[in-house]
């Protein structure tokens, strides 16, 4: 009889102090769970995007030619995709709206781009197949590619020796190919692709129906050039590496009315080395 | 002369007794009315195992209170120890209100639809103080629950307790093993995850083979809600768990209360003279008092399960819970809840209607009759030796057919896939998961070498690895099933994926494999893909 009432008793306190201890120790349990649960989405979405995405998108992020853009990319964490599609949220919330709403208009520049086909709805508020939480999944495991660029850190491996603003030396004979990939990758296309915000190089957007290699030839025929170029090629390397030696003057947009200067950004001499300067030029060549 | 005048009798006690005492005067008898019929000083006389005073004040509550009119005034000495009830029935009790207490703070936090189901799991376990906890220990109830209940039915039957005149309180007591069943079955649907969503599926898909067709078709409609289970179906059996099935429970566990107070607890088999039924004759001599003796048992018992239920959610049990459920994924090794394997086992035999629903139809129709059916007036052991004999024999037939429910029996998976699931298990973490992300040291290593591997981690996997991939060229079972593999070797390439994600590739190839590393649509190859994040933290588990 005592005996049952003193273990009675003692097993009471002692789920208390249990109980206690969980009390204590809730909160930290609780965080780590969050931070465990959000690591378990990554792989989710992991394999999401292995089935799913990685045809068009490629498996390890880096875009597919002609179906769809990289996305292991620091463009998409910097805000350069941002600012190209004019959207004026996060980039998670951007990666999560084009998962789940797709884009069933084609933007200029997908256009641009020649993907074949748009970017398809998945995510079931939409339409599409995709529960929320597996567009959440996916989300987070493409924003995880992003943390490789935090702090400004750029894909390259080697720091690049640019080719400088010279435009008389010798560059080794270009892969147009690798040039139209660089396009891309450097950001050219940013700009390029609207007339508005830069000069478009495709003959489908210029009123003449001239690509960026014809117009180069012209420019260099046209009585108030003022450059050291004598060549197309000399023209556009010219352009690239010292926007500022000749402006056009078509549209006063291109010309930041503060300074003078053209707004195309006069760092290309540093950014590029002298073979992607002549992949570049000669993509830029075939653009008749 | 006052319209109004104030009649309130305590002042005039404190005006005659003093403030502290009329105070302790009034709490006395608050307390004497809370327990009908004991003060605080027949309270303390009962824990302190005092001798009854006369009049025997303790016997009030059992003829003035409501909890207490329930329960016997005395027992015999004979039946107040382990033996012979094992106290196995107000464990039931215990678990059945404890359910409906840790329930209740898990309904806070739920609601019964498919689109937020899963997220308020997450929720409870990433945002709710003692969240986990009580969804631990419900869970754990629930399965103690369910123990416990069978070990009552069959400490009742083995004592022979249902015999006349008891045969309508064993019927009440196979409706509450019914209903226990179905309230932990029910439960597995809510947290709508993939173990939800696939053991209630095994489930529903048997009810659907009732004959005719028609009749099938509709309950399976009403059961699923619709041809799919869905948010329909998910209310259905949410208002099943919560509503339906308690009531019925609180229903029959008050009859059931009832019958076993209106004809006593029966002596131990071998105390009675053979046929006779002395519960209700106690002789003065061999009384036992439910106050204070059998109370504080009953107390100890409640106390101590509670402290080993909790010590044990929070140190090691936690209640699964699996991905998202997904209709169009079914998870390799699917199985019932253990309580319902002999079921599964049962449809491997054969036809889904003799075995899915009229055996199971006449086995409840058994047990429900077996008062009737094991007619002899003696309880004693020795004179049921073929009751008893039968009874063993069925718990045996039941151990036998819960195996062959299980994935170890007539399952044919591919061996391929069998090694892999065995690293990489569908429905729990698995061994690759719980390993130390950062000693997956990146590269591609084969599984025969495992001696060679950088690591003590990759070492113990991959020494893994090699015994199922050994299993699957050779073992009892491959050879059963005639697909053992020739010349199997496996692999595993480790990468570094992403900033703190790693990309697994398991390859099994056989007779020599294809070419191509995991082309699609590829021969004698399996390849399957995980990815593995550094804070996944899975031991933890969730």
């Amino acid at each position: 009889m005592t005996w049952r009432v003193i273990v009675g008793t003692i097993s009471f306190v002692i789920t208390m102090i249990m109980l206690g201890f969980v009390a204590v120790t809730e909160q930290d349990r609780m965080a780590n769970f969050s931070v465990a649960y959000e690591a378990r989405t990554v792989e989710t979405g992991g394999a999401l995007f292995e089935s799913n995405c990685a045809t068009c998108h490629g498996l390890d992020g880096a875009g597919v030619p002609a179906k769809g853009p990289a996305l292991n990319t620091p463009e998409l964490f910097n805000g350069a995709r941002l600012t190209e599609a004019n959207f004026a949220g996060t980039v998670d919330n951007f990666i999560r709206l084009t998962i789940a709403g797709g884009r069933p208009r084609m933007s200029e520049w997908a256009r641009a781009q020649s993907f074949i086909d748009p970017m398809p709805t998945w995510g079931e508020t939409y339409g599409g197949p995709m529960r929320n939480d597996q567009v959440d999944a996916l989300t987070n495991y493409i924003m995880n590619w992003g943390l490789a660029y935090q702090g400004g850190a750029q894909p390259t491996a080697e720091p690049v020796v640019g080719v400088g603003t010279d435009i008389t030396v010798e560059l080794p004979p270009g892969d147009a190919a690798s040039g139209e990939a660089l396009a891309t990758s450097q950001g050219c296309t940013a700009c390029h692709v609207l007339s508005a915000t830069g000069p478009a190089w495709l003959a489908a957007s210029d009123p003449n129906d001239q690509g960026i290699g014809t117009r180069a030839a012209l420019r260099l025929e046209q009585p108030d050039y003022q450059g050291a170029a004598t060549t197309p090629e000399q023209y556009l390397f010219e352009s690239i590496v010292a926007p500022n030696a000749y402006l056009v003057t078509d549209n006063p947009a291109y010309i930041n009315a503060a300074t003078g200067q053209s707004i195309m950004p006069a760092t290309y001499g540093a950014l590029l080395d002298p073979q992607m300067t002549s992949d570049l030029i000669a993509y830029l060549m075939t653009l008749k | 002369m006052a319209v109004f005048k104030p009649h309130l009798p305590i002042l005039e006690d404190i005006k005659t007794k003093g403030f502290l005492a009329a105070l302790l005067f009034k709490t006395n008898e608050a307390v004497e009315r809370l327990t009908a019929g004991l003060d605080i000083e027949d309270i303390r006389g009962v824990l302190r195992g005092d001798p009854a005073p006369r009049p025997n004040p303790r016997v009030k509550p059992h003829a003035d209170g409501f909890w207490f009119h329930m329960r016997p005034t005395y027992y015999h000495n004979l039946v107040t120890g382990l033996y012979p009830s094992f106290r196995l029935g107000w464990l039931s009790t215990y678990f059945f209100v404890f359910e409906i207490i840790t329930g209740l703070f898990l309904m806070i936090y739920y609601t019964p639809s498919p689109l937020v189901a899963y997220e308020n799991m997450l929720n409870i376990l990433s945002n709710v103080p003692f969240g986990r906890l009580m969804r631990d220990t419900h869970k754990l109830g629930a399965e103690l629950m369910v123990i416990v209940v069978l070990l009552h039915m069959a400490r009742t039957f083995l004592t022979g307790n249902y015999k006349k005149p008891r045969q309508f309180t064993w019927a009440t007591g196979v409706v509450l093993l019914f209903v226990t069943l179905l309230l932990s079955f029910s439960g597995y649907l809510l947290p709508w995850d993939q173990l939800s969503l696939w053991a209630v599926t095994i489930g529903a898909s048997m009810v659907e083979a009732m004959p005719p067709p028609a009749v099938g078709e509709l309950v399976n409609l009403v059961v699923r809600g619709g041809p799919q289970f869905n948010a329909g179906g998910l209310l259905r059996w949410y208002l099943a768990h919560v509503l339906l099935l308690p009531l019925v429970g609180i229903v029959f566990l008050g009859v059931h209360y009832y019958k076993v107070v209106i004809h006593g607890h029966s002596l131990p088999p071998e105390a009675e003279p053979v046929g006779e039924d002395t519960a209700k004759r106690v002789p003065t001599d061999q009384r036992t008092y439910f106050m204070p003796d059998v109370i504080t048992r009953e107390v100890l018992y409640v106390a101590l399960l509670t402290a080993v239920v909790v010590a044990w959610s929070i140190f090691s049990f936690h209640a699964p819970l699996e991905p998202h459920a997904d209709p169009l994924i079914t998870p390799l090794h699917t199985t019932a809840p253990w309580y319902f394997l002999f079921l599964q086992g049962m449809l491997k035999i054969g036809d889904k209607v003799v075995w899915g629903l009229i055996a199971p139809g006449i086995l409840t129709g058994l047990l429900i009759a077996l008062p009737y059916l094991e007619v002899g007036p003696s309880r004693r052991y020795g004179d049921r030796r073929v009751g008893l004999s039968v009874g063993l024999l069925a718990v045996a037939v039941m151990a036998i057919l819960s195996f062959m429910g299980t994935p170890h029996y007539l399952v044919s998976s591919s061996p391929d896939q069998e090694i892999v699931a065995e690293l990489l298990p569908q429905t729990q973490p698995g061994p690759l998961r719980e390993s130390d992300w950062n000693e997956m040291t990146a590269g591609t290593w084969r599984a025969a070498e495992w001696e060679a591997a950088p690591t003590a981690t990759l070492r113990n996997l991959l020494h893994l690895y090699q015994e199922e991939v050994e299993h699957a060229q050779d073992s009892t079972r491959c050879r059963r099933a005639g697909n053992c593999l020739t010349d199997p070797q496996g692999s595993m390439l480790i990468e570094d994926w992403q900033d703190d994600l790693k990309r697994i590739t398991f390859r099994v190839i056989w007779d020599g494999g294809p070419d191509q590393v995991c082309a699609v649509g590829s021969q004698n190859e399996f390849c399957q893909v995980v990815y593995f994040h550094k804070n996944a933290n899975y031991w933890q588990k969730p």
